[in-house]
């Protein structure tokens, strides 16, 4: 008998048989015994149509503010969507600081390069949930107070309630077909682009790739929002008072100092770390690119935008993605600082309902979903900047 | 840049001469220079003028303690003095073996300790509690109101108070803290120069096993020297070491066996490791962090008795867990860069699939990916500050409760003490990130194109 075991573990099919058979059935018993205990309380779903039960005001859209009576799987979706609003500014705006903060570290002037280097190295290296309270708990609340109408008077104030911006509001309810007319005269102008970019290949003969699609977008833009009898129109905030005295702001739009900060800490974080990501990408083309764009009689700015930038995305773009999807889940930690995102959302509704298995499998869900969203825009960029 | 270089011996003429090539040699440069050089004066300027004049660093050297240790009983802080000296100790000698330099080295440790232990002789800061009075008038009607209001009172010592302020607060007064302070920085000094000395022998395998050991066996050391201690207790930058010494050694192990699972020639361990490898990478610690603190009895026994250890040992569970999926990450990349040829030579010469990942696999495949490790281990530390969210003291939310309990005397003093926080963060981070600096120079890592 243990000459047979022995046997069948020396020999690398069956040992692999083993193996196989011996891990799998441990797997599926870690997951079958998950499953189970996820079930037996999962199966109960009727807690997410309860109210959600307290009113938060910390979205920048009015759409995304969650009502007491709100049910619970309408307060998670808004939380999720609170997510995104701040991820997206926050992947927009780090990129680009960190876009000129990586190209400043290597500008040829070492003043610059050093400013550049102490940027990168303080906010590298500091915990993003710092920087977060710093700003939540102590720049923000030490801003004065709204009756003193810091800012721009009439356009834009700044106050320890947070900051008043001019916003775009609906005149009807029918504003939302505007959005898809640009969506649609954007992908019509891309085309038109590609095409007319095509034919200027094959001809020789300059066709206009770029005006023509501006001219489609703007185009559509313009004659759309008239014919849609003028969908959006601007407000513009105003600091008011209440007749119990009280101040508030009136129009614009209000961004909230959780919102602000998670907005601002997110953005600084990270584009320290794009910075350096875009550094190490221009350093990666070789420098003989260089000498000879510098030889073909390229001024410093055509070097850099028709030579070195193109090939440097090619190496950029995996780890952007990579920084990109960090960004989205570390915007989790604004929940610390009462941003009504996803995570206090579902905290707020673990506290009351307790079912926390369910929910926080939709906040997985949202990640895995965001994520993958993330990584398929990347990944699709990164298919049309690869050499073919 | 041109080759005119500019060193400390350099005469006003050369200088000049570097300045122009450098700085003014075109009229883009020219605006870029005195741009940047006008926010750099300003952003000096401002510092300088913060730290040294407008800062009250009373509030951070009153509260010195809690930032370090919190509320760590008194009477057992030798404790964790033991576990600094070993730290310190172990760090110097190494330091010393492994760098030839160390004049540099003694230099910053000579200027900390400068600044650390003789700024603060003689300083003392106490609250006291002083009687007021005001009249407030309101109309007709004046009322009295007194009371006791908490003053933060400083005296100062030898050191002229803008002198003080280079030290944040942060400069020690005469006493026993003082003493051992001053043994920490000898220590350094001294453990770098014995490290050098025996540094001719550091190929030397017993010594490089025996230095390795006592890496190893530090860390147990430093969680054995806390039993007895309740884990209550532990707070501040203090539990912010623990959590990250203790979840990044475990999750180094936890990572490498992924990765090996991830290589595995059974089908099932590959799938299995990838996996979990995948699940856990797709949410944020924050998410596992708080799941781990709200976990009750959901997931049944095996939860249950999770959920029934301390929320700190939990904690740490789950740096190890998240940290050893995204260490694995790192250590297949490193598995990946071994030349295939490696492989089959130490197949070829027989030695069995242990030996062959022992001895030579895996010390090419990890020494080729140091600074990428010690680039996870140092988000591992600035993870730490996360456990702010979930009702552990750490020294992020104690830097909070200060700004919130004191305030009496701290009103609208955050920016002292996010500095002081933001240091101790920052401080070990860049020198974690220093140490990658240098293993990737020393390995040659970032060299090859």
């Amino acid at each position: 008998m243990k000459e047979y075991l022995l046997d069948v573990w020396n020999h690398s099919n069956s040992r692999a048989r083993v193996v196989n058979i011996v891990v799998g059935v441990a797997a599926a018993l870690i997951a079958l015994y998950l499953v189970y205990s996820i079930f037996s309380n999962l199966f109960d779903f009727r807690f997410i149509t309860g109210p959600y039960g307290s009113p938060d005001r910390s979205s920048i859209f009015s759409a995304l503010e969650v009502e007491a009576s709100d049910p619970r799987w309408l307060g998670m979706l808004k939380g999720a969507g609170n997510t995104i609003s701040v991820v997206v500014f926050a992947i927009a705006l780090s990129s680009f600081l960190g876009l000129a903060v990586g190209v400043a570290r290597l500008a040829n002037n070492p003043i610059l390069t050093r400013l550049g280097k102490v940027y990168v190295e303080t906010f590298r290296n500091l915990p993003l949930l710092l920087i977060m309270f710093f700003f939540a708990f102590g720049v923000f609340r030490a801003l004065p107070q709204i009756q003193s109408r810091t800012g721009i008077d009439g356009f834009f104030y700044v106050s320890n309630r947070g900051l008043a911006i001019p916003w775009l509001e609906p005149t009807h309810s029918m504003w939302w077909i505007w959005p898809l007319v640009l969506v649609a005269a954007a992908v019509v102008a891309v085309a038109v682009r590609r095409r007319k970019d095509r034919q200027e290949e094959e001809t020789g003969q300059s066709m206009r790739g770029n005006t023509w699609a501006a001219g489609i977008f703007l185009g559509a833009a313009v004659v759309s929002f008239l014919a849609l009898l003028l969908p959006l129109r601007l407000t513009l905030p105003d600091v008011a008072q209440s007749e119990s005295g009280f101040f508030t702001y009136a129009g614009g739009n209000q961004l909230g100092l959780g919102y602000i900060s998670a907005l601002v800490s997110l953005t600084l974080y990270f584009s320290a770390f794009i910075a350096e990501i875009v550094r190490g990408s221009i350093q990666a083309v070789p420098h003989g690119q260089v000498e000879a764009a510098s030889s073909l009689g390229f001024t410093v700015y055509q070097r850099f935008t028709l030579i070195v930038l193109p090939q440097a995305l090619r190496i950029m773009i995996p780890a952007l993605n990579n920084e990109y999807q960090n960004a989205n889940k570390d915007s989790t930690l604004a929940h610390v600082i009462a941003y009504g995102e996803i995570v206090l959302i579902s905290n707020r509704i673990v506290n009351n309902a307790g079912n926390l298995l369910q929910t926080y499998l939709f906040i997985f869900l949202v990640f895995i979903i965001t994520n993958l969203i993330i990584s398929t825009i990347m990944n699709t960029i990164n298919r049309n900047v690869q050499l073919k | 840049m041109t080759t005119v270089t500019a060193t400390s011996q350099s005469t006003l003429a050369e200088r000049v001469a570097w300045a122009k090539a450098n700085l003014f040699n075109s009229r883009g440069n020219s605006v870029l220079t005195v741009v940047s050089l006008g926010t750099a004066a300003l952003l000096i300027f401002l510092a300088v003028r913060y730290v040294l004049f407008q800062a009250n660093w009373g509030l951070v050297a009153i509260n010195r303690r809690l930032f370090f240790i919190g509320s760590y009983p008194p009477d057992e802080t030798l404790r964790i003095w033991i576990a600094i000296f070993l730290v310190v100790g172990l760090i110097s000698i190494t330091y010393g073996i492994w760098s030839g330099r160390l004049r540099p080295y003694l230099m910053v440790i000579g200027v900390i300790a400068a600044i650390v232990l003789t700024l603060g002789l003689g300083t003392d800061v106490r609250i006291e509690a002083r009687e007021f009075t005001d009249v407030i008038q309101a109309g007709e009607q004046t009322t009295t109101v007194s009371g006791i209001n908490n003053v933060l009172v400083m005296e100062q010592g030898w050191a002229p108070s803008w002198l003080y302020a280079i030290s944040l607060g942060l400069a020690v007064p005469f006493g026993s803290t003082w003493l051992l302070m001053a043994a920490v920085f000898a220590t350094l000094a001294a453990g770098a120069w014995v490290g050098q000395r025996i540094a001719p022998w550091r190929s030397n395998p017993i010594m490089l096993q025996g230095l390795g050991a006592l890496w190893v066996l530090l860390i147990p050391t430093i969680v054995l020297l806390q039993i007895g201690v309740s884990s209550n207790s532990w707070e501040s930058a203090f539990l912010d070491v623990l959590v990250f010494v203790v979840g990044g050694f475990f999750s180094f192990f936890i990572g490498l066996a992924l990765a090996l699972g991830r290589i595995s020639p059974y089908a099932s361990i590959r799938v299995a490791s990838v996996g979990y490898i995948e699940v856990v990478r797709a949410a944020p610690l924050l998410v596992w962090l708080l799941f781990a603190t709200f976990l009750q009895d959901e997931l049944g026994p095996i939860g249950e008795s999770f959920s029934s250890i301390d929320l700190v040992y939990r904690v740490m569970i789950v740096f190890a867990f998240f940290g050893g999926a995204y260490i694995a990450e790192v250590i297949r990349g490193g598995l990946q860069s071994v030349p295939r040829g490696q492989w089959e030579a130490s197949q070829s010469l027989g030695l069995s699939s242990m030996q062959m990942y022992a001895l030579i696999v895996l010390p090419q495949a990890i020494r080729a990916v140091i600074p990428a490790i010690i680039g996870r281990f140092i988000a591992l530390w600035k993870d730490t500050a996360l456990l702010a969210a979930i009702s552990l003291v750490n020294t992020l939310e104690k830097s909070k409760k200060i700004l919130s309990g004191q305030t009496d005397i701290a009103e609208g003093a955050f920016f002292e003490v996010y500095i002081v926080v933001g240091l101790i963060y920052w401080a070990v981070s860049y020198m974690l990130s220093r140490l990658g600096g240098a293993a990737e120079a020393r390995l040659g890592v970032g060299q090859r194109r």
